[in-house]
């Protein structure tokens, strides 16, 4: 048995297939995690480090107990864990400061550090004074002092919100903390704070799992890394024995097989778009970019590194302080989406979903949604017509759907995904902007969706992708912006363009060394 | 003794007589209640008159609405205000018999007089109701009813809003008193809410199923125009007979055009000039409230095509 | 011929089809009178107005995001008190009493019709305002209006009602072309020009995109602020027609009609399949919803129902018919 005596968590050999929201398995073929070995011993910071999807979120997930492995053991404090009960992982000390806030927005912030503490006087009433001395003596310790308890959390800026969820999982007095990217809204004054917050608690015996896309950070707080990728533990190292830091990038990488892609050599014609000192507001960086007509240009940066609120700025979805956006020698008015399409730009979205497809709407009505004042005569449309178009598409495209007339939300992600394209292959876009073009879409589809990417640009179609798979940006771009905080960190072309370097300018690795 | 008594008596009459000039630097306050002015030309000639007779017997008067047929709760604010404001003199028509009781006492506690005109409320907190006796008004248009018909036939009513006590009187008065001593049938009795676009949908379905309808009787004027609508759309135009409720000009003249045969009469202006009267007489101490009936009828008056002309000038 | 009969069942309209159907076979049982030609001719009369109001309110529920009007009522009342208005002169329009005669005059008659129809198009306009720019729920910003409109109806009128239109006028309201009632087939006109308009108009394929999706409506070019103040602007049109054709039937403007009235147009709506989540609904289904409920109030008034037992019955009908309609959906979808 595991049984070192300062070692508090320790996972042998978990894995776990792919997995729903509620944590249903969905198939256990496609691992999120396999055979992972992992362990933390008390006092140590213990970084997590790997790519989007590595597995990372899902490794938390099982410490806290949200999810269950299909098979291998969690052991606490050298017990057992069982159920899949986050109350048992939070009475066995364990407390997580998640991405996504766990904050109930409509109350104060007395009342969600004290949360699950809750204090009653004698009365049996809550007792408000206590749990805002609560409040007010964890939010001092991160030096935030500032922070009015009484205030509600949904009136605070993120950053303060993210103090507050530190707080609020320092109030459970925990033995084992897990920080998920704790900085990511943080000011470099905060941030400080927050790493002298995580000596110190180092120092009183809690061991914390640390989550960061951010080289630098590893090396500050930084005990041991262990690097995932695709859902495996590659090596566990100790930071001061770490040495070079594109080792550990490289482990992130790995060698892969890029079979998927067949990136040839696109004609590069006129500049199709070109994006010059756009400013979201005066004090933010001004971005530029170019696309050309036939070429891939791909967008690469950890998640939060502002690249999708920089494609909607392109695209007019959001407005922006100052700067210029030109198609075509044409330039565009600011927030104003009817005119980039005019102008030929088409928008495939990250959250297909939720921007992408009218779900309750038939594949054909959603194929048509930009092409139909063309097809319209005074106004009117027919249905002939309509079909006509979305019959060229879906034949073209090869969108699997039992007829025309189909509900869009009973396709596959993959069909949605094409039908997507379908509609604006239809409006004649020459300028096509991809945000996380494969996200949850099967590899058979996927390499269906690169082929017809590389085609379209082959036709001299512009095309620029945001990505967060790296393998898909090597694989397809003939150039790559990287970001990092909202700004463009470095600019890659041809041999310089692979992962390696990509992800240490996405994480500011050129900080480090 | 006798040295104090004297003074003692003067100084009493000065004081009575000086209460009238006293009195006069505080013109007493008069609110005028009424569930709603739009529409509703009863309760806007009611209102009027009573506010106009008020300030005519040296009063300050104004009129409030409730804003609605059934805007209870904003009536039951609107007395709370009033009597924050330490108003005298409360005239209402309450659109909710029980709901304004509990502000009724509070108001009689501080002294404000209410009356109640055309509606009732719960209670003996108010010092009188003055009203149409709507049961014997309708009564009236029944015996009427039953002389035109000879003694038999087939009738139809159209009722007012369910729940108003007012419409549930004159539904009641007719149809209970149209068949006693006839062979008279009520054949249908629906709601027409008080509205001409309802009366004349449920005529018309009435129609449809008794296709043998000799007269029709409506709970009020505000009904008879859809009524009569209703009629000529069946194809009935003359063979049904038509009586209606309130005596309102409009109604005066469809008996004048022949369009109905009787209009029982009720008189909104007499009862709001009744209303502030009483009221005031209470204030001004020249009416003994202990005397005064609990109820004070308005008087009602059968209008038929012999005194529609006289009738007309005192119609509303 | 089995093929269409099945395709008719699985129509969207297939429910409230059922229900009309079921309540007029119990009707005709219980009453002789129930099944005759007058009646159904009468029956689809009455549904006219609130047929035309639902014809409106459907295109807002299908906007979504909580889209409903609920001035539709005061929009009636104050666009045929404007109309009234127009037609009759200021000294007789105080006059209460009299039973009006006015002449067919073309010109007034249009330029009335013409001033009914644009305060309802200003007052839908409000609403579209108010939603789209200072961006107010539609429960709040024609809950507003619903008061603002009706008030001013009263004040304007100074609360008088007016009886006697114009016989031109009153010949659309109660006169029939062979055996259909002029209402009815104002309905059907307007409700087959919209349903067309839905199904095979850029108007509709937005105004579905919008309901079923506002972002992604967004991300595909449309205009949405543009299409959401078009559709209440289109809501308060089709009030002022169910004005205009309520005053013309009942020969008489009265301030306070169509109160209510919105809320038998969402029902009807409602019954006829359009989803209050938006995105998906029909004009037929709304106007069969009117229908049905001109049925039921019809039955009730045949049957001579005691008036205590209408509103619970009304309301019973309405959450069946929808809970059936919904168990008939669930089916389809096979969830």
């Amino acid at each position: 048995m595991p049984d070192s005596p300062t070692e508090i968590i320790r996972l042998v050999n978990v894995s776990k297939g792919l997995y729903d929201l509620n944590g249903q398995t969905l198939n256990r073929h496609n691992l999120v995690l396999s055979q992972v070995n992992f362990s933390l011993e008390q006092g140590e910071v213990h970084v997590l480090l790997g790519e989007n999807g590595a597995g990372k979120s899902s490794l938390v997930k099982m410490i806290c107990g949200a999810i269950r492995p299909d098979s291998g053991q969690i052991f606490i404090n050298g017990k057992e864990m069982t159920a899949n009960d986050p109350q048992q992982a939070l009475a066995s000390g364990v407390a997580t400061v998640s991405q996504e806030f766990s904050l109930c927005p409509n109350l104060t912030v007395a009342e969600n550090i004290s949360l699950g503490r809750t204090k009653y006087n004698f009365a049996g009433f809550l007792d408000f004074p206590a749990m805002r001395a609560l409040a007010t003596h964890q939010l001092n310790r991160l030096g935030a002092g500032q922070i009015d308890v009484n205030r509600k959390v949904k009136h605070l800026p993120v950053a303060e919100q993210q103090l507050v969820e530190i707080a609020k999982a320092l109030a459970a007095n925990p033995q084992v903390l897990i920080l998920d990217e704790p900085t990511s809204t943080l000011t470099d004054n905060q941030v400080e704070i927050l790493f002298r917050v995580i000596h110190a608690l180092k120092d009183s015996g809690v061991s914390m799992i640390y989550i960061t896309h951010k080289l630098k950070e590893i090396f500050e707080v930084g005990d041991r890394v262990t690097v995932l990728r695709d859902g495996r533990s590659m090596r566990t190292v100790a930071v001061a024995e770490s040495g070079n830091i594109d080792d550990l990038i490289q482990l992130m990488i790995g060698s892969k097989l890029d079979n998927l892609f067949n990136k040839g050599k696109h004609q590069v014609g006129e500049t199709a778009l070109e994006v010059l000192d756009l400013k979201s507001d005066p004090a933010s960086p001004a971005l530029n970019l170019t696309v050309k007509q036939g070429e891939i240009v791909g967008v690469a940066g950890i998640v939060g590194a502002g690249r999708t609120e920089f494609i909607r700025r392109i695209f007019g979805i959001d407005s922006y302080h100052s700067g210029s956006v030109t198609v075509f020698g044409k330039s565009l008015p600011k927030g104003n989406p009817q005119a980039a399409i005019q102008a030929g730009i088409g928008f495939i979205p990250e959250d297909r979903k939720r921007q992408g497809i009218v779900p309750c709407l038939a594949v054909r009505e959603n194929i048509c949604h930009v092409t139909m004042r063309q097809l319209s005569r005074l106004g009117w449309v027919s249905i002939a017509s309509r079909s006509r178009l979305a019959r060229t598409y879906v034949e073209r495209l090869k969108v699997m759907a039992s007829s025309l007339r189909q509900e869009i939300r009973y396709l596959s992600g993959g069909n949605q995904q094409k039908a997507i394209l379908g509609k604006w292959l239809s409006a004649n876009a020459r300028i096509l902007i991809f945000d996380e073009p494969t996200r949850g879409i099967d590899v058979i589809t996927k390499s269906a969706i690169y082929r017809l990417m590389v085609e379209l640009a082959d036709r001299g179609v512009a095309i620029l992708m945001i990505s967060s798979e790296l393998q898909e940006v090597v694989g397809m771009s003939d150039r790559v912006y990287v970001m990092r905080s909202n700004r463009i960190a470095k600019i890659l072309a041809g041999e310089e363009i692979n992962g390696e370097t990509i992800l240490r300018y996405a994480m500011g690795g050129d900080e480090v060394a | 003794m006798r040295r104090i008594l004297i003074p003692a008596l003067c100084l009493l009459l000065v004081g009575i007589m000086a209460m009238p000039i006293l009195a006069a630097d505080k013109k007493p306050k008069v609110a005028v209640v009424v569930k709603t002015l739009t529409g509703d030309v009863f309760q806007l000639k009611m209102a009027e008159a009573a506010r106009d007779q008020a300030i005519q017997l040296g009063a300050d008067a104004t009129i409030y609405q409730a804003g609605g047929q059934t805007a209870v709760q904003r009536m039951v604010q609107i007395i709370e205000d009033l009597i924050v404001q330490q108003t005298d003199v409360i005239i209402i028509s309450p659109l909710d018999s029980k709901a304004v009781v509990p502000v009724f006492r509070q108001a009689k506690e501080e002294g404000i007089i209410i009356v109640c005109m055309d509606q009732v409320a719960e209670g003996d907190d108010y010092v009188t109701f003055i009203s149409t006796d709507n049961y014997a008004a309708a009564a009236l248009g029944a015996e009427f009813a039953k002389t035109v018909l000879g003694g038999k036939g087939n009738v139809v009513v159209i009722e007012g809003a369910p729940g108003s006590s007012v419409g549930d009187d004159r539904k009641n008065g007719f149809a209970e008193n149209i068949v006693k001593g006839s062979q008279i049938k009520v054949v249908a009795s629906q709601t027409g809410l008080w509205t001409n676009e309802k009366a004349m949908d449920a005529t018309q379905n009435i129609l449809q199923a008794n296709p043998n309808v000799d007269l029709i009787f409506s709970c009020s004027d505000g009904m008879t125009g859809g009524i009569l609508e209703a009629v000529k759309l069946a194809g009935k135009e003359g063979k049904i007979k038509v009586i209606s409720f309130d005596g309102s000009s409009f109604g005066i003249e469809l008996i004048k055009s022949g369009s109905i045969i009787a209009d029982v009469a009720q008189f909104p202006i007499k009862i709001g000039r009744m209303s502030a009267e009483t009221g005031l007489g209470v204030y001004n101490k020249t009416i003994d409230p202990a005397s005064l009936p609990k109820f004070i009828d308005s008087g009602t008056k059968l209008i038929t095509s012999e005194n529609a002309d006289a009738s007309l000038a005192d119609a509303f | 011929m089995i093929n269409r009969f099945t395709s008719v069942l699985k129509a969207k309209e297939a429910g409230i089809i059922a229900w009309i159907l079921l309540v007029g076979l119990v009707s005709s049982i219980l009453s002789p009178n129930f099944l005759t030609p007058n009646n159904l001719v009468n029956i689809l009369a009455q549904s006219a107005v609130v047929g035309i109001m639902a014809i409106g309110m459907t295109m807002v529920i299908i906007t979504g995001g909580g889209g409903i009007d609920l001035s539709a009522g005061s929009i009636l009342g104050i666009s045929s008190v404007v109309m009234a208005m127009t037609i009759i002169p200021p000294e007789l329009f105080r006059d209460t009493a009299a039973m009006l005669v006015l002449p067919n005059d073309f010109w007034i008659i249009l330029k009335a019709l013409i001033f009914c129809l644009g305060t309802g198009a200003v007052c839908g306009f409000l609403n579209g305002c108010m939603i789209t720019w200072a961006k107010l729920p539609p429960f709040i910003a024609t809950l507003s209006l619903m008061a603002a409109a009706r008030g001013t109806a009263a004040y304007i009128s100074a609360g008088i009602p007016t009886y006697g239109m114009p016989t031109s006028l009153v010949y659309v309201g109660q006169g029939s072309i062979s055996f259909i009632p002029i209402p009815v087939l104002v309905m059907l006109a307007l409700g087959l020009i919209v349903h067309l308009a839905l199904t095979r108009s850029v108007f509709g394929i937005t105004l579905f995109a919008v309901g079923g999706n506002r972002e992604t409506a967004r991300f595909s070019g449309m205009n949405v602020n543009r299409l959401l103040i078009s559709v209440y602007v289109l809501s308060g049109v089709f009030a002022a027609i169910a004005g205009v054709i309520l005053s013309a039937r009942g020969n008489q403007v009265h301030p306070d009609a169509g109160t209510g009235y919105e809320l038998s147009a969402i029902g009807a709506s409602v019954i006829g399949g359009t989803s209050m989540m938006g995105g998906a609904g029909g004009i037929p289904g709304a106007i069969l919803g009117a229908i049905f409920m001109a049925e039921v109030q019809n039955v009730i008034n045949i049957l001579n129902i005691p008036v205590a037992y209408m509103k619970p019955v009304l309301g019973g009908l309405i959450v069946m018919a929808v809970l059936l309609d919904q168990w008939h959906k669930k089916r389809d979808t096979g969830e």
